[in-house]
């Protein structure tokens, strides 16, 4: 994708009603008298007379309405400007949220896509509509916002104005009514009215200012580049996980780093084997795109020791500050399983722990529902498990003594093993207590009790719980991983196979018929592909969704068009184009984006989101890494088949050189002595030369048909008109029009009165029959014999020219029907070697064969088949008659 | 003889003098050989005979159902452009419409609907006969497959082509001495047919 080159410059404000928008249109003007190209993208003046004055002269561009069923909302005109393409544009609420529908889910991406195509910005923004800043701002102010603007845009600002009054006139403002009260949120007022708050905001974007500075020196020279390379090689590393505090910890970690002017990371454990929930994969998401918002690298390790991951990743990457959370609530866990932070702690004195306390935060959740609920499946295991023991039981009791009590309690061990092995961790437990119990009062005298007299067995009973829960705690563990390595190994050799399939299509097409319905067969989602065509125009390739959607699919190439001028995802679950119903994803090469493919999931998909995109981008990678691997063999390609056709010029020009000079130096060399010698020549003499005239003429008239139907044959451009053809007619068209060097020669024709009308193109096959006769005439003796035969056998037609040379060896057989290949290459023989390859073409765009043969008797015999429509003639009859 | 070198000359100097005939060379340099077809013959009945090339049938066909006359393939020998002009000419003469046509060894006598070779009567089917009548009065000149099904089968399509071959094939093992080389059916690749006369072979 192309750097942007358009100029950022936000205008910071403490709260609304500083004069954020008065400041920026001021700044606007002065632009625009200094003769700069300025346009408004997006105003909202609240009525104010003085921002209205300022805004006359200058050029609005009118929002546009994002359709919605209900009503139309409106938006910035994001196309319209791009369009118009103006050196700077005036965009006000930079953290606001574009309606449903729109391009983009937040204005702030609207406005990168702004910079990115060159044009400048001037916007304007409240500090609590900083992401790093939400956290603090809630707790001065109580002001909870979605609108925010991630930190990461900021670094694309080159300046950052600070729009400051003092709090007084601020509240005072308020008070007097000075803005429309509609503008604030009804709290607003009162508690920012609080002048203490509010300059508690203004430091803060002060503040947030002056670090945007401080950094500044480092951005100057690095453009838009990752800014992670030139900070001090120190970083922070905010420790995140599938909990609600994620954002709090990485918003402190963004402080923390922003502060220390370092680099931020942010590491999630994937720990083997653990098991996330719908809830838990939520957070999880939420929290890894924050952490990406916030500007911080992204790092996921596996390990199923927690601590010594976090460890080890910070020593990686050179991080000495962590930022860790500590939830509230599980003591007991704590107490029993010494925390994470303990273990950092006791592990490593070096680093410097964070530790941010823990309070629920809200999730927007995205699908509310579709929580597994305990199926019939496992309602199913609890009984099979309760059977077991029961069985257990009942064996023991029946068998009366026999067995000994310790081997009962043995026993009893086998439905701990099974629910832990099959079923899970809680139905293990849950099953070693009832064993314990059923054990008890069972077997354990005094019977049908749960006392026990002997304090002996309390012992026992403890020794057999905790043998039995860490049994099914192994057991299930064990059963995690296996698991999760057999639908890892599953998802590896699905992807394998589909590699290999992708890289045997010979074509384009099939590549891209091959590789959406494979997808959509072996990962059981809508799948869609689009190519850029010669003119790189983006074209839908092949399909493969259901009925459905399919309308709905097709009609969202715009999005796929974007995604490929712009080389990013778009579609559902982005931020871009998140109306659409499926996800696109460029496929990228170092050449460029050479294509695009869309995936269309299910409502309700079996797997987590995280896996869903980590299989997205796997396919995106393997058609990508195929495409590129078919382009560079098909590029290939066409330079052989450019070398075999320089080669075939070559010899072209050889031929057609001779064989078009040879009559025409015999035409000049009579015309010249005519007219040279006339008066002295003989009658005679001159009747000869005017024959040679007239036969050289006739043979390159042929010469240049010959070279005519050559090219439509090659050009593959030869085109069947399929009409019915009397064969008799054939024949007898093909003998006239040969009639001069027929003359002296016995033609023998055998052509059985009963063959039925064939669906042919006539003039063809006329010509494939003319070159055979000719073919004949030249390679064998004068006045021998040459027989002209047609036949129906076994229902197909087959003809033959059959003739007295010297016949032809088996080896060269094949190829006398090469293009240019004349049998020992005699010249004295007139012809181009073409006659029998373009014999061959037509034959076979009859769907026909042709080949040669001895011929009974001395020579050779020339014999194709045509695979063609037949008409007999007593069908024709019934036809009639009817 | 009248030369023009463009096609819309040619219209204006077919308009201005007034020619008997019109020799049109379908490669023009400005417009389509075909328009000029198509705007002579809103005005004018001239027989128009194209020339053109063996590798273009759909073009001589378009040509002869736009109302051109005939045609010749290049390149030509003038004995046979002469004989299809002569022919074209005869049309035009008054008293043309003869009840004999006589065509080589053939003769047709349509008042009395007596066929005969070499003098010796032949029977025909009514088909047969409307189709060789229609060949017979256009002696000559090519007559199109599809005029030929419009006239006779009273169809435009060439769907029914096969009772075309059939009839032609039937007719020529009547009035031809050797039906596979046949002197008087003869077959207008990708055209028509055309019954020659006796000039043709000159």
């Amino acid at each position: 994708m192309k750097a942007g080159n358009g100029e950022l410059t936000v205008f910071l404000g403490a709260a609304a009603g500083v004069g954020k928008t008065y400041a920026m249109l001021q700044a606007a003007r002065e632009w625009a008298s200094e003769g700069v190209d300025v346009v408004v993208g997006w105003i909202d003046i609240h009525g104010d007379r003085d921002m209205a004055r300022l805004l006359q002269g200058m050029e609005v561009i009118p929002p546009s309405a994002v359709c919605r069923e209900v009503s139309a909302l409106h938006e910035m005109d994001l196309d319209a400007i791009l369009d118009r393409k103006p050196e700077l544009v005036l965009v006000d609420n930079l953290e606001h949220v574009n309606a449903h529908g729109a391009r983009h889910s937040k204005r702030y991406l609207d406005i990168e896509e702004l910079l990115d195509a060159g044009i400048s910005v001037i916007t304007a923004v409240n500090i609590h509509g900083i992401e790093s800043m939400s956290d603090v701002v809630k707790r001065i102010t109580g002001i909870s916002t979605e609108d925010r603007v991630p930190d990461s845009f900021f670094r694309r600002a080159c300046m950052i104005q600070v729009v400051d009054i003092p709090a007084e006139v601020l509240v005072k403002r308020f008070i007097k009514g000075h803005l429309d009260a509609a503008d604030l949120a009804e709290g607003e007022v009162e508690r920012l009215s609080l002048v203490d708050n509010i300059n508690t905001l203004r430091k803060m974007a002060l503040r947030f200012a002056t670090r945007h500075v401080d950094s500044d020196s480092h951005y100057a020279d690095s453009g838009n580049g990752t800014p992670e390379a030139l900070f001090s090689a120190e970083r922070v590393l905010a420790c995140i996980g599938p909990s609600p505090f994620g954002s709090q910890i990485l918003r402190a970690a963004k402080r923390l780093s922003d502060n220390m002017r370092c680099g931020l990371a942010a590491l999630y454990v994937v720990v083997p084997g653990a098991r996330l929930s719908e809830t838990d994969t939520d957070y999880l998401e939420n929290n890894v795109n924050l952490a990406e918002e916030l500007g911080a690298e992204v790092i996921q390790e596996s390990g199923s020791d927690i601590a010594a991951t976090i460890l080890k990743t910070a020593a990686e990457i050179n991080a000495s500050q962590l930022v860790l959370g500590r939830p509230l609530g599980n003591r007991w866990k704590e107490i029993l399983k010494k925390s994470i932070v303990d273990r950092i702690i006791t592990r490593d004195k070096t680093v410097e722990l964070h530790i941010v306390p823990g309070s629920k935060d809200e999730l927007p959740r995205r699908n509310a529902g579709a929580r597994h609920s305990p199926g019939r499946h496992k309602i199913l295991q609890y009984l099979v498990i309760a059977a077991l023991i029961a069985a257990i039981a009942l064996f023991c009791k029946t068998t009366g003594g026999i067995v000994d009590r310790t081997d009962v309690a043995m026993l009893f061990l086998l439905p701990v093993l099974y629910a832990g092995a099959f079923v899970g961790v809680t139905p293990s437990i849950i099953a070693a207590v009832a064993s314990v119990l059923v054990f008890d009062i069972l077997f354990v005298p005094p019977l049908y009790q749960v006392t026990v007299y002997d304090i002996n067995y309390l012992i026992s009973f403890a020794v057999f719980l905790l043998v039995a829960v860490s049994t099914g705690l192994l057991a299930s563990r064990l059963r995690r991983q296996i698991l999760e390595s057999t639908s890892a190994e599953k998802r590896a050799r699905t992807l394998y196979n589909l590699s290999r399939e992708l890289t045997v299509v010979p074509t384009i097409e099939d590549f891209s018929m091959v590789l959406v319905h494979q997808v959509n067969k072996i990962f059981n989602m809508g799948t869609v592909l689009y190519l850029p065509d010669a003119g790189s125009k983006l074209k839908l390739a092949a399909m493969s969704v259901n009925e459905k959607e399919k309308a709905a699919i097709e009609s969202e190439s715009s999005t796929a068009v974007w995604v490929f001028t712009h080389g990013q995802i778009a579609g559902a679950r982005t931020n871009t184009l998140s109306e659409a119903r499926a996800i696109y994803f460029p496929l990228k090469t170092e050449n460029g984006v050479i294509g695009v493919i869309g995936f269309a999931e299910e409502s309700n998909p079996p797997v987590t989101r995280l896996k869903r995109q980590e299989t997205f981008q796997a396919i995106t990678d393997l058609a990508t890494l195929a495409l590129n691997k078919l382009h560079l063999s098909l590029a290939t390609q066409q330079v052989q088949s450019m070398e075999a056709s320089e080669r075939l010029w070559n010899a072209l020009f050889d031929s057609v050189s001779h064989d078009l000079r040879t009559p025409l130096s015999s035409i000049t060399g009579a015309v010249t002595t005519l007219k040279d010698h006339g008066a002295g020549l003989t009658s005679e003499q001159k009747s000869s030369l005017l024959k040679n005239i007239e036969k050289g003429s006739a043979q390159m008239n042929r010469l240049v048909g010959k070279l005519l139907d050559m090219a439509r044959v090659e050009s593959g451009s030869l085109h069947i008109e399929e009409e019915w053809c009397d064969i008799q007619d054939i024949v007898g068209v093909a003998l006239s029009d040969l009639s001069d060097d027929l003359e002296e020669r016995d033609i023998k024709l055998v052509i059985p009165p009963d063959l039925p009308l064939i669906k042919a193109d006539f003039g063809l096959i006329v010509q494939a029959q003319i070159n055979l006769i000719d073919n004949a005439i030249k390679y064998s003796p004068e006045e021998s014999e040459i027989e002209v035969s047609w036949c129906l056998e076994k229902g197909d037609i087959f003809a033959s020219v059959g003739d007295r040379g010297l016949g032809i060896s088996v080896d060269a057989r094949k190829k006398v029907f090469d293009k240019f290949s004349r049998l020992n290459s005699d010249h004295a023989i007139q012809g181009t070697g073409l006659g029998l390859s373009i014999c061959k073409g037509i034959v076979e765009a009859h769907g026909g064969r042709i080949w040669v043969e001895d011929r009974p008797g001395g020579g050779c015999l020339f014999r194709f088949s045509l695979d063609v429509d037949k008409l007999y003639p007593e069908m024709m009859e019934e036809i009639e008659r009817s | 003889m009248i030369m023009a070198k463009t096609g819309r000359d040619g219209i204006s100097k077919a308009a201005l003098e007034h020619p008997d005939i019109i020799i049109l060379d379908m490669g023009l340099p400005d417009i389509e050989g075909l328009d000029v077809i198509r705007t002579v013959r809103e005005w004018s009945s001239t027989p128009i005979i194209i020339l053109s090339v063996r590798e273009r049938e759909k073009d001589k066909i378009t040509a002869l159902d736009s109302g051109a006359s005939d045609y010749v393939v290049k390149p030509f020998n003038m004995g046979e452009l002469m004989a299809r002009v002569r022919v074209a000419l005869r049309s035009l003469v008054p008293g043309g419409d003869k009840p004999v046509i006589e065509a080589g060894r053939l003769s047709m006598d349509l008042s009395r609907r007596v066929t005969s070779i070499d003098g010796k009567e032949i029977k025909l089917t009514p088909t047969e006969y409307e189709l060789l009548k229609l060949l017979a009065t256009n002696a000559g000149k090519v007559v199109t497959q599809k005029q030929l099904l419009a006239h006779v089968w009273n169809t435009q399509s060439m769907e029914n082509s096969q009772y075309l071959r059939v009839y032609i094939s039937q007719l020529r093992k009547k009035i031809e001495v050797d039906p596979s080389n046949p002197r008087h059916l003869l077959t207008e690749p990708g055209v028509g047919y055309r019954l020659a006369l006796p000039e043709d072979y000159v």
